[in-house]
Order: C-alpha cells, then structure tokens, then sequence
C-alpha cells in the first residue's frame, strides 16, 4: 500500500472547505413551502449568499422519504448545471417514480410544518433549515441538527477572492483543472438513540463505523488500491453511498444518490451518532428507509436500485482462477486435478495472460491455440469459463476493438477534446465511454459468439480495472477534469464507471444468450471489482486484491457484511489471499469460511506458487475437499436464498443483529456471522488456535451442523473447542434447510439429484424453511418456470406445500416442470421431543415408517437427538404432510 | 448381478442370511439395501452402484483396458467416465478396446525397438571407454593443436583483411553518395519532428492556460517543471507493481505479443521491416545466407552500424543535455537504481528494493526497446549495403571455418579438463560419459530448456536463445539414475532458487522433451534415451502386450458371441 499515492481529507479541497465547519446559515423561506399531493416544497436560501435551491421532499408508499435538492440557477451568471443522476441512467427503477403517495400536513406555522405518510411523520423547521423523521413516535433521523450543512453555489470565477481548492487543485504532479468552480454539498445527518451505524462499503475495516474524529474520513470513491490495508478508511474499489442505522426497535437507511467524490464523518455522543456527508458536486438527492426492521429497509432500497439478479446457478458454485492459467495444456491439468481429487468446481478462470498482448476479446494464439475446443471440453463435464475483459484500449490501429472504438468517437476524451490516452496493463490505452448508452449498446454487441473469436456459450466474463484504473494517472485512475458523454465532468460520474461498464458487458451477455437460447435466453454472468449502487441488478463483485494472511480473512467479513446490508450481497473475497503464499492451515481456514461467501473463489497472483485445493499434501487436501463439498451439499438452500435477494433485496451473509434485531449485544459482532436466517458461521480467524469465542444468540436453540449436537444461546462469547477439520456452524432452531448430499462434479451435475431437509427444532418444536428451483440458467423464471416450495412443521406434522412469497413482485405460482421428478431422501429431524422408544412416521399414502437414529451420509451418526425419515420418497414438487408418532 | 461391485468383494455381497454388512462394521441391514439408492453405511460399502454414497466406490470392469475404481459422486452423472460405459445407466458406448488400442500400438512398436534399444545402450558403454581413451592420449597434443590452428586463422585473417581494403576502395564512392542520400533524409525527418513539437508545445501552452493539465510528452512536463517522470514511465511504475519478477509471464506476453501482432495483423508492416528479404530481391549479399553473429564481421556492416550508432549516440546525447538542463538529478537516479536493480538480479539487493527496481529494470527495458526501435527505422530507410566482392565473401567463410574449428578445439580443452574421469558420477561402466559436455535443447513455443548433463540447465526465448535463466547447476542422479536433479539456479521472487528435475525415460533417440513449471520457479521436464532402458522393462512391457492381446481376443469372442446370441 503506497499511502503517498492517495488522497486524503486534507489533500482534497472540497473536503478541507467542509469538514466539521459550520456551513453558512440556510432559511427555509416559510412562506414557499407548500405540500401538494406526494410533494413537499420549499426553497431554501443561503442567507450570507442571497442563493436560493429549490427543495423537494417526496413520500414514498413503501416508507421510503426522498429529498431533493438542486440548486435555483441563474444561467446567465454561471458556468454549468449540476450533474443528476435521472432515471434514464438505469441507475434507479423508474418504477420507483411511481410509488409516490400523498402527504397529510398535521400543522404548518412560520416556524416549520409537520407532514405525515403512513408511520413517518417529518417536520421541517424554517430558520437555519432542519428536518426531523420520527418513524412509528420514535424520533430515526434529523438533519442539519449541528449545522454543518452546506451547499455550494455555482458562480463565476473573481480574481483576488480567495477561495481554497475551488478553481484549480493540484495533488502530487496532477493539476485538476476545475472548470466549473465549486460546487460542493455537506449533509448534516444525526441518528438519536443509534449508537450503530453500518455500510457505506467499500472499505477494509470494521462492519459497525468507528467515529472518525481525529482521523481520516470514509472515503468513497472507486480506487485501484495496490496491497491495501486490512484495516483503513480509504475508498475501494467500489461505493455504495448507503448507510444503515440500527436500534433495538428501529432500523433505518439513509442512500444519496451522487456519484462524485463523496467523504463521510461519522461521531458519537452517548448514544446518539452523527453523520457528516461531503461530496464534491451533484445535488442533493437523498433517500431516507424508514423501516421499521433490517428486512424492511433493505426491500426500500432495493426499491429504489433493484434487488440482485437471480444469478446463473453455477456462479453459486466454486471458482477456480489463477493469474494465470497459462494455456490450454494447464487448464486441462486443473480440470482434471479437480476430479482426480474429487473435488467439485464449476468454473476456470483466465486472466489477462490470455489474450494476444492485452487486447481484449483476443486470444493469445500460442498459449490457448484451441479456445472453442477447450470450453467445449470443460463444459462437457458440467463446467464453464470465464475470461477477463477490462475497459482500458489497448492503442493500436491493427486492434479491431481500438479501430471501431476510435472512428466512432467511443472513447473518454481529454479537456482539450482528444482522445483520452492513459497507460494501463496493455501500455497506452484508451477508454471506453461507457457513460454513453450507444457506447454500452456498441460494447455489448461485441459479446455475440461470431464478434468475440474464440467463444463459446459457456463462456462468462470477468471486468477488472473498471474503477476505472489508469497506472499513470492521479490516485491510479482518471483526472477529473475529462469530458464523458453529454459534456459531463469525471468528477460526477467517477464512482459509476464501474457500474456502466459491467453493465455494458453484462447486457452483451444477454445478448448473446438471447442469439444462442432464443426467448429464454442464458442469464449473463460477469464479475466486476468497481460497483455502485444498482450493480447488484447486473452481477457479483469481490473485494479486490487482497493479500494471504490472517488479517484480511478476517477483515473479509466486516467487507462482505457492509456489501449485504448496501444491497449488494452477491460479493466475495479471494480464498487464500491474492498477493502472498497461504501456508496449509491459512488455505484451510479460507476455504472453510468461502464455503459460506455468496461468491466463492480462489484466486492467486501471477508470482505465488501454485495452491490448487490439492497441493497442500493431506490433510489438508482432505480438508478443503470438505469445505467445497459442504457449499455443494448447500447449494438448494444458498441458491433459494439468491431468490430471496432476488424477490425482496435481502442479504445472504447477514449480521447476527439481523435476525435477532433486540439483541444489543450482538450489534458490534462481525467475525460471525448468519447465512440465511438459518445458519450461523463462526469462522476460525487466527493461527493455531483451538478455541474460538462462540457467541450463538440467546432465545434460540442451536445444533451443530457436524456433529447435530444442540446448544442453548448464551447471547455472550463462549470459549468452544475447534480442530482443524471444520469451523463452528450452527443451525438456528425453527430452521428447515434443503440440501444435496451426494457431491458432484458441479452444479449442474447436481440437478436431478435427490434433497435431505434439514428439521431444525425451535422450543415450540417447530420449524419452517423453503425451496426454489428453476433450471439454473435461463430467463424461463420469469414467466413462472420454477418451483418454490415451503417446508412446514408444525405439531410434529411436516407439510409440504407453495411458497407464498408474499411479495408483490411475485404474484403467480411458478412451475418447472423438471421439478416434479425431484425427491426427497431423507428427513433429518434435530431436537424432536426426547422420547426413549423412537417415531414413526405416518406417510401420505398410510404406510407407516420408523425414524431410524443418525443417518450413514449426514454427518449426524453419532448424535442421539438426529431422527432420519430414511428414502420417504416424497415429491419435492408434491403437497403432503408426513406425521410423526412417538412410539410409546 | 451386483452393479458397480469390484469381484474381488464379491464375497461379502453373497446375501447369505438376508443382510448385508457394512465394511467398516458399522451397521447390519437387509440384503435388500445394497444398490438401493440410499446410503445406509458410513464407508459407503451397501451402494457399490449407485451415487448415493459420498464414499462410495464404482468398480468399471474394462476389460480389454484397465479396470477402474470410481468415486460414487461420477455414477449416474451424464459424464461416461468408464470406457465400458457401465457407470451411467444410458448414452455410453463400450470404447474399451479403442482406448487399448491406441496402447497396443505403442506397446507392440516398443517391443519390437527394444532390442535396438538396449543394444545402443550396450554400445554407450564402449562409445564411453573409447571417449575417455581419447582423451587420454589427447590430453598431450590438445596444446598443440590449438597453437597450429591459431597460425591457421592468424593466416585467414589477414587474407580477409586484403580482400577487404580492395573491397572497401570500390565501394567508397557509391558509398558516399548514399551518405549524402541519407543525410537528406535525416533532414527532412527532423525538420518533421521539429515542427510536430512545436506543435505539441503551442497546443501544452493552450492547455496550461486552460488549468494545466498533466502532459504527456516528457519535455513539456519537464519545462513546467513539476513532473517527475513522464506519463509513460508512471503507468510502467504502477504496472510494474504489481509484479516483481521480470522474467514474469506478464513482461513476457507483453513483448511476444507485440511480436504476434506483426504476424497478425501488420503483415504487410513485418515486410517493410525486415530489410534482408527486401534485399534480397535485388540482389542477394553474402550475409543473408550467414548465421546472425557473423554480421557483424562485414566490414560493409560494420560501418553501417557505426554510422546508425553515431546517429542514435547523438539523439541521445542531446536528449540527456536536455534531462541535465532541466531535470537534474534525474540521469543521476535513474543511474543508481539501474544500479540497484542490476543487483537485485544478481541477487544481492535488499528486498525492499524489489518494487523500485523492477520499475526501473522497466525503464530500462523501455529504453532498450526505443533504441532498438529507433534502429529498426533508420535501417529501414538506410540504403542497401553495397555488394562485396566474391573474393572477400571467400576469404570471410575461410576465417568463419578456421574460428569455428579452433573454438571446437577450445571447448574439446575445457570438456577434458572438466569432466575428468573422475570428476562426476557417470554412472555404471560410465555410461554417461558421452553426455559429458553436451547439451540437449527441447523445442518449446516461446521458451526453450536447455539440459547440459554434469554442467547445468537454463530457459532461454526459443527463437533468439536470448535471455538465458539459469535453472541450476548439476546435483547429480538420483532414484537409480533415473532422474538428474539441477538447483540454486536464478533467484526468484518469493520462492526459492530456481530448480529443474529431469526426467529419464527410454527412447531410442534423445529427445528433451518441452519443460514446464508445475510451481514457481521449480521446473521439469522427460528426458528419451536409451540409457534409461531396462530388461526389467523390456520384460514387463512383453508381458503385458501378451496379456492385452489375450483380452482384446476375449472381448472380442464376447462381442461375436453377444451378436450370435441376438440372431
């Protein structure tokens, strides 16, 4: 990590400008402010200034408070308009527009009106201009409390008028040259009675935000960070200008939708925090999820961005990728080492090596002579591949993609209207202006099987360096000052490149996968490391470069939490660490805790040695055969999880707090965490230890996933025992969990294999869960090709009957037809009343069946409180209800 | 029949009794439970034929091949895993005997060279006895061998040197006027330049008017005045980050794919380029038939070269009074790191160096680049070296004979004085005497392994052998003189020093075949010779090409037995 490189607070001038400074004194000039139907209106004016800005607080049906703010310009004193972010730019649904719903004013003096929309009543105050939202009596949000709000105002520039970093900045030898002036805002944003604030990924530290007096802010703005830290406020690859608050009682958000430079104070008194918000330009367009629950407030906001994708099932599965697989001799070794070792995997990853010198969508002909022959031979083991493709150009007139790219005018341009040319991986490079929907629309075009040579339909893509990375250019990526399309700045879009990009990529995937598959065309799958928000509507991310050691598997948690609770679950970190050697009990770990990511990859750079899951000699081998299996084994119940992400926006690696939203002293854990709402993940983070501080929820009743065991929730850390052989997890009682037991190659070899449910007891013996299949791969969902499935037992009656999503997205009942030749083979009952004489289960058809005690296959043989309903041979797609009897 | 069952257990699946027994002794259950697609016994003993068990085990017969023991999770899975397609209940044919076929070959043509084979074994041992007699008695005269030959060349030398003076007087002239040519042609091109600078120059003043901006061109950014290194060198630095060692895949495909986009896509470019076929079209010279070192012997050449050298010494010259003007301090940077990273690569710089150095062993790299670069231009529009006389052309292939000859006699010295009898393990009765001093290079694509037996092994670029890693030097034989071990070979970033394992295997020609690095800096590679022939092996391969021929004719009853039956 080159710390030199980058800025910080005091580096930036808008920053300095705004940093814990009280802001000019705004009025809401009370006489303007008007409620008419779902508006609130107001104009807001710089009293020192004489500015006005036009503001705009819209209700939402769902609980969502959107304010707007922009500024009253006068054309003929400025130089430009403020950048927005419309919904045109696929950035938002512009279905969310019409979810508005009226106000109901309760009182309007000359000192403030109070409005009200279902539970969220919110008062705006006149003099020095504040905003109170009380959710169901409980005050969640105020903002400008301590009044360091601030909006700067367009204007001309004045010689002599002393003015810092505001028309021109320079940071080690880059000179951003600041055209339009300032034009920066600071939001004053206080939770009362939050002691926990969280997301705003992405960075490398904690999951719950630590104050940040006296240090540097968070940052967000998407960087290429070379080695970072494990433990830094510094911006990542990607942001997501989304904070959650949480209280017992009450959780909120709060999303600004800006894509500039953005830096966010956070501090604490008592129990309150406050929040300062400063980002360099835009508007103010903020959105405030009133909740009341975590669920609630990750379905607002996946309101507003869209919630992730179903994704291509074999994406669930595990990822194999080096920097780099070096030609197609080494890829058939690592295919065929996977089942040699009887490992499962579903897809090879190529990196940049590749391609003929860095040209994208280009084959390097010596190394990978046979493209088309090498996918083929994966795929007909069940298996994919992906190859990487990055937004840089490489410069070169014989390069097809350069050549259209260039005559078509496609390319970010420098101030003086040129062609951007920045140096990157293939040396000099262009790139693409992805700003640009005819650019997005062009690039995805490329995707098709007769534009990209050497592909196939099972072949996915990779985007890295979409911050974007530029190796010779300020911070390692573009100067601000550079035109995009529609005359746009860097400076506004900087944190959406990303996002377009895979967008484009993404979209050239659907494409394709229409052209290959017709109306049910192939899912896209397409990895990225920069995102924003709206990313998880497009594909997964991972965390960047990472390096192989302790601290970052354990910092991986904090980062993938904060992505979960920003709407952007689909995420993972690199298993073994980029950068560096893993040693045999590191790798282990690693994999036992990827075997619970969302995304599940392992990942080296060019110059580690080899570490393919067989290379650490056993038991190690052994170990991580385990790990990959499991993730298998849970495949049913990850994929329906997906589903629920896809339905309502709900996270996939949860925080404790989630799930148990009164449990204060869960709010700070985050080396543990919940998969689902059903399975709890303690993972092993330090060397050579044999215990682990366990903290399993109080209220519960928990069951060991090895062993079956049951253990009541203390709610505190208890010492338990590790080995080596697994990391704690646990199954939360009330649970019903669908797996696969028998390991296959890959995901798709696993498709018409029988299901085990999983009967995790509550103290009311009851239980519930649910199941969702569709065919992995296709857009057939969409028109109601899957089969959902819900589990119920209840009075020791297990029922099977539909899902009812209750989700208004999801009205009809699916069917697969595929569905209906899937069984279940075995029931596995946790913590059944205690009866020394055993059950029988009455099934559907009359015949009666004894529960017999542990299961070969499962892992629970050995514990007493396991009861297995062995091959009842029931329909998974079938209604039925099965009762058990305790023998007398 | 019991599906998936290995014969060999056939026993513990007679269903005596009723039940059946877990292996492990784990559990007892009813016959019935075997191969009844649900797993009942933890070492997955009861599913011999079906998925059902993560441990399970899936018996292919083969026959005609080899049998195969299956993990369970491969039954049932779409994916024909055994060649008698027992292991999915539909869609695999029986290709046994095709796949034995392809080994029946290679296992009948082995048999029948074996013989040869361990006969030229035999004869090594001789060719080794009568080396080291050889040497022995050479060992006196080797001195005066040397001493007659060097007379030898003393006298073809100076004969070259006559033929070339004449030479030289008759080209003076036409030489003269293609100096005057080329002048011209320098001139025009910089006055080219000089006006694209000034170019450039007006419109880096329009943008620093408009904010100042970062520049692109070294001499713009260094008369600012606050750019440390220009846009190229940052963007080199920070890729260069990312990887330490330069001999790394990365800096590799770099270069040779801008070698394969000439071959790619600027054909018609790579014709222009290469200046001898365009020669030769007019009329062919001496050296276009002479290997590449030799060039350099053409007086014609030489003067060429001195010519380009003076042209490029005086670019750079002036480029670097420009970089003292204006950078100062920089040239004196730039020097201490080449410094360092000429360390580095010798191995003795401190790690901490490892990222600054390889930035500048870039740097270096990319000033090596534009010179060579600059070269290639100015030999592309340098007119045609004049035609030599056939009498030097003569002269010239007599002192390239001669050299060769007394070289040959240098190295036949040293061999002698190195790989004295006793000097290394040559094996038993010295049978790898003969290797001692030679050298066998395999043909890979973009690097080659060279394998000098008793001295070391290196990777080299395979078209230039340019480039040269040192892999490591001779540890010996081991596992029976069937493997040869090289180590502390080349540093390596993070990893140990470089090593190579060289596989023997029988052959009756010796072949090297092409290495590969299964981990970071540790390689390997098969090495065919028929000194690693055995009458053990040559005993086994015999038996099993019987056996195979009895089970390709037992299939093949059964197949013609099984057609039988059907009419």
């Amino acid at each position: 990590f080159k710390e030199h490189e980058f800025k910080k607070c005091k580096d930036t001038g808008f920053c300095r400008r705004h940093r814990t400074k009280s802001g000019p004194k705004f009025d809401v000039l009370h006489e303007t402010a008007s409620v008419s139907g779902h508006e609130l209106r107001a104009t807001l004016r710089n009293m020192d200034a004489g500015k006005t800005f036009n503001l705009i607080v819209r209700a939402h049906s769902s609980g969502t408070i959107r304010l707007l703010l922009d500024e009253d310009l006068d054309p003929s004193v400025t130089n430009g308009t403020r950048y927005r972010i419309s919904p045109e730019d696929s950035v938002t649904l512009p279905s969310f527009e019409t979810t508005v719903t009226p106000w109901k004013t309760i009182s309007k003096t000359t000192k403030d009106i109070v409005v009200v929309s279902g539970d969220v009543q919110v008062t705006l105050t006149f003099a020095a201009f504040k905003m109170l939202v009380v959710v169901k009596g409980k005050p969640a949000l105020s903002l400008n409390s301590k009044g360091l709000f601030d909006m700067e105002h367009f204007r001309l520039k004045e010689e002599g008028v002393e003015c810092d970093g505001c028309w021109s900045e320079t940071f080690l030898q880059f000179t951003d040259s600041k055209p339009h002036g300032p034009e920066a805002m600071s939001l004053d944003i206080a939770f009362p009675g939050f002691e926990h604030v969280y997301g705003l990924p992405e960075h490398a530290t904690s999951f719950a935000l630590k104050p940040t007096v006296g240090g540097e802010p968070y940052r967000l703005y998407n960087l290429d960070v070379f080695e970072y830290l494990d433990s830094s406020p510094f911006g990542l690859y990607g942001s997501i200008p989304m904070m959650v608050a949480h209280k017992v009682g009450l959780t909120i958000g709060v999303f600004w939708l800006n894509a500039a430079e953005m830096f966010v104070d956070v501090s604490k008194e008592g129990s309150n925090t406050a929040t300062q918000w400063i980002a360099e330009s835009g508007i103010v367009d903020l959105f405030i999820f009133t909740g009341p629950g975590p669920a609630e407030v990750q379905q607002q906001y996946a309101e507003v961005t869209g919630p992730t994708a179903m994704p291509q099932q074999f994406s669930v599965g595990y990822h194999q990728c080096r920097w780099n697989y070096k030609d197609e001799a080494d890829v058939h070794l690592v295919d065929s080492g996977f089942d040699e070792h009887e490992i499962p995997y579903d897809v090879i990853w190529l990196d940049i090596e590749h391609t003929n010198g860095k040209r994208y969508l280009t084959w390097d002909s010596h190394l990978f002579p046979k493209p088309i022959e090498l996918q083929n031979d994966v795929a007909s083991r069940g298996r994919e591949t992906v190859t990487i493709v990055d937004p840089h150009v490489k410069r070169d007139h014989s390069y097809y993609i350069f050549q259209e790219a260039q005559s078509e005018g496609y390319f970010v341009k420098n101030p003086q209207g040129g062609d951007f040319e920045g140096w990157c991986w293939p040396g000099s490079s262009s790139y693409l202006d992805v700003t640009n929907p005819t650019v997005r629309a062009w690039w995805a075009q490329q995707f098709a099987l007769d534009k990209y040579q050497g592909s196939t339909e099972h072949l996915y893509i990779w985007n890295d360096m979409n911050e974007p990375s530029v190796f010779n250019g300020p911070e390692i990526t573009m100067q601000k000052d550079l035109i995009h399309h529609g005359n746009v700045e860097h400076r506004d879009v900087h944190n959406l490149y990303g996002l377009f990009y895979h967008m484009g990529t993404a979209e050239g995937l659907t494409l394709r996968g229409y052209q290959t598959h017709g109306e049910d065309g192939d899912r896209p799958f397409v990895l990225s490391r920069a995102f924003f928000s709206g990313t998880q509507r497009v594909g997964p991310i991972w965390t960047g470069d990472n390096t192989a050691d302790w601290k970052h598997l354990a910092v991986s948690i904090p980062m993938l939490l904060s992505l979960g609770v920003t709407g952007l679950p689909f995420s993972g970190a690199d298993v073994g660490g980029f950068f560096g050697n893993p040693d045999a009990e590191l790798i282990t770990r690693w994999n036992q805790l990827g075997t619970y990511y969302p995304f599940f990859r392992g990942h080296a750079h060019l110059e580690t040695q080899r570490r393919e899951p067989w290379l650490f000699g056993e038991p190690a081998t052994s170990r991580i055969r385990a790990a990959i299996r499991e993730r298998y084994a849970l495949m049913p119940y990850i994929y329906t999880l997906f589903r629920h992400a896809n339905i309502s926006g709900q996270p996939i690696m949860r925080p404790l707090w989630f799930e148990f939203p009164d449990a204060k002293e869960l709010f700070h854990v985050e080396d543990s965490f919940l998969l689902g709402s059903a399975i709890l993940v303690s993972p092993v983070l330090q060397q050579g230890v044999d215990n682990v501080d366990l903290v399993l929820p109080k209220g519960a009743r928990w069951f060991n996933a090895h062993s079956g065991e049951e253990t009541q929730g203390a709610g505190k850390p208890v010492k338990t025992k590790v080995d080596m052989e697994s990391i704690p997890v646990y199954y939360k009682g009330g649970s019903i969990v669908p797996r696969r037991e028998r390991p296959r190659r890959s995901t798709r070899m696993q498709m018409k294999d029988p299901f085990t449910l999983i009967v995790a007891l509550d103290g009311n013996w009851s239980a519930a869960g649910d199941l969702y299949l569709d065919d992995g791969r296709s857009f057939a969902f969409l028109r109601g090709q899957y089969t959902h499935r819900e589990f119920k037992f209840e009075g020791l009656k297990l029922r099977s009957a539909v899902h009812n999503s209750g989700s208004a997205v999801v009205t009809s009942v699916g069917s697969w037809a595929p569905a209906q030749d899937l069984e279940v083979e075995r029931v596995v009952f946790l913590g059944l009343p205690k009866t020394g004489k055993g059950y029988t289960a009455r099934m559907p058809d009359g015949t009666e069946v004894s529960l017999e005690a542990g299961a070969a296959s499962t892992k629970f043989s050995q514990a007493e409180n396991a009861w297995v309903l062995r091959q009842p041979k029931l329909g998974v797609d079938a209604d039925w209800v099965v009762e058990l009897v305790a023998h007398k | 029949s019991i599906r998936g069952l290995n014969p060999d257990y056939a026993a513990q699946y007679s269903g005596d009794g009723g039940v059946f027994k877990c292996f492990d002794g784990s559990k007892v259950v009813p016959f019935s439970r075997v191969n009844d697609d649900y797993c009942d016994c933890p070492d997955g003993s009861d599913e011999p034929g079906s998925s059902a068990c993560a441990k399970g085990r899936f018996y292919c017969r083969n026959k005609g091949h080899e049998a195969k023991l299956l993990s369970a999770s491969f039954v049932d899975d779409g994916v024909c895993d055994c060649c008698d397609g027992t292991d999915e209940l539909r869609g695999c044919a029986n290709t046994c005997l095709e796949k034995s076929a392809g080994r029946l070959i290679e296992l009948k043509q082995k048999v029948a060279s074996y013989g040869d084979m361990l006969a030229k074994k035999a004869n090594y041992v001789e060719q080794a006895a009568a080396r080291r007699k050889e040497w022995g008695a050479r060992s006196h005269t080797i001195d005066a061998e040397i001493r007659a030959k060097l007379d030898v060349v003393e006298a073809a030398r100076a004969e070259k040197l006559r033929a070339e003076e004449q030479n030289t007087a008759r080209v003076e002239v036409e030489k003269a006027a293609r100096s005057a040519e080329e002048e011209r042609r320098r001139l025009v091109r910089e006055e080219r330049l000089a006006e694209e600078e000034r170019m450039k120059q007006v419109a880096a003043a329009a943008a620093d008017l408009a904010g100042g901006n970062e520049q692109d061109t070294p001499s713009e950014g260094e008369v600012g005045g606050h750019v440390e290194e220009t846009a190229e060198e940052r963007g080199r630095r920070i890729a260069s980050q990312w990887t330490t060692d330069p001999d790394a895949a990365a800096s590799q495909a770099e270069g040779l794919g801008e070698s394969e986009q000439h071959e790619e896509f600027d054909e018609g470019e790579q014709d222009e380029d290469e200046q001898p076929e365009e020669l030769e079209d007019e009329e062919p010279l001496p050296y276009v038939q002479a290997p590449a070192h030799q060039l350099k012997m053409d007086s014609e050449w030489e003067d060429f070269m001195k010519f380009v050298d003076l042209l490029v010494g005086y670019t750079r010259r002036w480029m670097d009074w420009f970089k003292m003007v204006f950078r100062e301090g920089i040239a004196r940077d730039v020097k201490e790191r080449r410094k360092a990273a000429l360390e580095r690569r010798h191995g003795s710089g401190p790690a901490a160096y490892r990222h600054g150095s390889q930035r500048n062993y870039r740097v270096q790299q990319m000033q090596a680049d534009e010179q060579e670069q600059m070269l290639r231009q100015q030999q592309q529009q340098a007119p045609a070296p004049a035609e030599v006389s056939a009498e030097l052309r003569e002269a010239t292939q007599i002192l390239t004979d001669v050299e060769t000859e007394l070289a040959t006699l240098h190295k036949d010295k040293s061999d002698m004085e190195k790989y004295q009898a006793h000097s290394f393990d040559y094996g038993p009765d010295n049978i790898f005497f003969p290797y001692a001093g030679r050298c066998f290079v395999d043909n890979g694509n973009r690097w080659a392994f060279e394998v000098c037996f008793f001295d070391k092994a290196s990777q080299m670029e395979a078209n230039s052998h340019n480039n040269k890693v040192n892999l490591g030097t001779w540890r010996g034989f081991s596992e029976g003189y069937t493997t040869a071990l090289f180590d502390g070979g080349d540093a390596c970033a993070n990893a140990p020093q470089r090593s190579m394992r060289v596989y023997l295997q029988c052959g009756a020609e010796e072949i090297l075949h092409s290495g590969s690095e299964p981990s970071t800096c540790v390689y390997q590679s098969a090495f065919v010779t028929p000194l690693a022939c055995t009458h053990q092996e040559h005993q086994s391969i015999m038996t099993e090409l019987q056996q195979l021929l009895s089970l390709q004719a037992e299939v093949q009853a059964e197949i013609a037995a099984a057609e039988k039956d059907e009419l």
